[in-house]
């Protein structure tokens, strides 16, 4: 009988106790990260390191070599972009090559997917790493060719892939 | 040089009448208090911002000046700078009157706080300064229903019912705990509590009151949060349920002086823990009194509040029915047993 009386009260000052001690343990988390390393960038004096893979807008960086980019104008970025963005003009020269006449891409409707440096045969168009892309005209965010190149920058060479040579070849 | 001596030479110079010498000092005394005020509520607002930053990561103000320093005076001229509207429906009167109504009694408070020692470092040592600072802390809430019901918007409204509700509650407990000091001190006087807090027990620790009143202390401090509608207990500017509270509708200058009342508020009420709990400006040990009592009562104010800022950025608001149950439930029967509890420590003594 006498512990059905109590009980109510004991439970209160239990819980009295319980809420002092969360209170307490939330005011020492908040502490400790007072003295925690800050988070935040100074944006345009310092700059986020980028990831590698990273995706910023697709650009056309050229051969130190031959001074130009080696997109062979298939169109197949243009045909595998989902927003429709690159226009992609060509003509068949006399040696049976296609000659690129015009590479247009309108930055303001790319989502960075990635699907045109994907898709590009050559490996002439891929992901640059340039974010800031912001202009004051939508004219501004149209990038030819030309954009393009200098925004892709001097192409870095890779090591040419081995290519296991064919058997009957080497016996023959 | 007392002032009074100076604006007394000045005058005689001057061939003023010596019967302007005390209106003049008063007003000087006042413009002065006034940029104490101006000062402190700037730089209470920096240094939230600076702390509330740090504990959320960031880095918080730094642009402005050096380390960001004059970011809240870039901000207070902005505010003065701005088109002051007023809506089509208020009720232009109470509208005009209501900030004001709420910082006078907020600059007011400071007139019985003893920032140091003897009669020079207080603008007027009242023998009921506690009884003072109880009154005129009850002020600002006509100001804050005044405020609610003349812009005319239900928000406003809202916020001014529960501010009511909210303050009308918590000044009970906060006059409850404010009582055992002056029990301990035998006086009203805030000079004289601090007087009596003068002494160490075993010539090494102090003997404030807060030794006797730990859970006056904390009572007070409650009670203090909830009167200056300070988070956890800002219900009355709730912004994610009454946009703004009761001042959901004041802009610019209006506005300037809501914000300035509640961060002057925030001074007073650490300054009043400080003097009534904490020794005022005594030296934690008779052997540090080497630093001047006004550094000590600056220190410990600003401890207080930086802890009020810590306390903002961890806990959450509480609900509406939380908080009244929590003062009426809690506090008041709390503050009432200390009071018992103090009655008897006095009778020990």
């Amino acid at each position: 009988m006498s512990m059905s009386v109590l009980a109510k009260p004991i439970s209160y000052v239990r819980e009295g106790f319980y809420t002092i001690y969360s209170i307490a343990k939330g005011h020492i988390v908040t502490f400790v990260n007072l003295f925690r390393k800050k988070v935040t960038l100074q944006y345009p004096e310092v700059r986020w390191e980028l990831p590698e893979g990273y995706r910023g807008f697709p650009a056309l960086p050229v051969d130190p070599e031959t001074g130009q980019d080696a997109c062979i104008g298939c169109g197949a970025c243009a045909r595998a972009c989902p927003t429709q963005l690159i226009t992609v003009e060509a003509h068949m020269g006399e040696d049976k090559k296609r000659i690129v006449d015009s590479f247009v891409m309108n930055a303001g409707l790319c989502m960075f997917c990635g699907l045109c440096a994907e898709v590009c045969p050559v490996g002439a168009l891929v992901m640059s790493d340039n974010y800031e892309l912001a202009a004051f005209s939508r004219e501004d965010l149209i990038f030819d060719r030309r954009k393009l190149n200098e925004l892709g920058g001097v192409r870095e060479r890779k090591p040419e892939p081995e290519e296991p040579v064919p058997a009957g070849e080497e016996a023959g | 040089m007392t002032l009074t001596g100076i604006v007394e030479l000045i005058f005689r110079w001057l061939h003023i009448p010596q019967a302007w010498v005390q209106p003049a000092v008063m007003l000087i005394a006042a413009v002065i208090v006034l940029f104490f005020v101006l000062f402190v509520v700037l730089y209470l607002i920096y240094g939230l911002r600076k702390i509330m930053g740090w504990i959320q990561a960031r880095i918080g103000p730094n642009r402005v000046g050096p380390e960001g320093l004059a970011q809240t005076i870039a901000d207070a001229v902005k505010l003065l700078a701005k088109e002051d509207i007023m809506p089509a429906m208020a009720d232009k009167w109470p509208f005009v009157i209501a900030p004001i109504i709420v910082f006078v009694p907020a600059y007011m408070a400071y007139l019985v706080i003893p920032f140091g020692k003897g009669n020079g470092w207080i603008a007027q040592d009242l023998s009921i300064g506690v009884l003072y600072l109880a009154a005129v802390m009850c002020i600002p809430i006509i100001g804050i229903i005044t405020a609610g019901w003349a812009s005319n918007n239900k928000w406003s409204l809202l916020g001014a019912y529960r501010a009511a509700a909210q303050i009308v509650s918590y000044e009970v407990p906060l006059v409850l705990a404010m009582m055992p000091p002056v029990m301990l001190a035998g006086t009203l006087s805030l000079q004289g509590i601090v007087h009596a807090q003068d002494s160490t027990w075993l010539h090494v620790f102090p003997r404030w009151f807060i030794a006797t009143q730990v859970v006056g202390f904390a009572v007070y401090m409650a009670a203090a949060l909830a009167e200056s509608n300070l988070i956890p207990f800002d219900i009355m500017e709730a912004e994610s349920e009454l946009v703004a509270g009761f001042n959901t509708e004041y802009s610019g200058m209006k506005f300037a002086l809501f914000f300035l009342a509640e961060f002057a508020g925030m001074f007073t009420i650490s300054a009043i823990a400080v003097t009534l709990f904490l020794g005022g400006w005594l030296p934690i040990h008779p052997a540090l009194s080497f630093i001047p009592p006004v550094a000590w009562f600056l220190g410990k104010v600003g401890v207080l509040i930086f802890v009020l800022m810590w306390i903002r950025a961890t806990l959450p608001r509480v609900r509406v029915d939380q908080l009244m149950s929590f003062g009426w439930k809690v506090l008041i029967p709390i503050a009432l047993l200390n009071i018992a509890w103090t009655g008897f420590v006095v009778l020990l003594s």
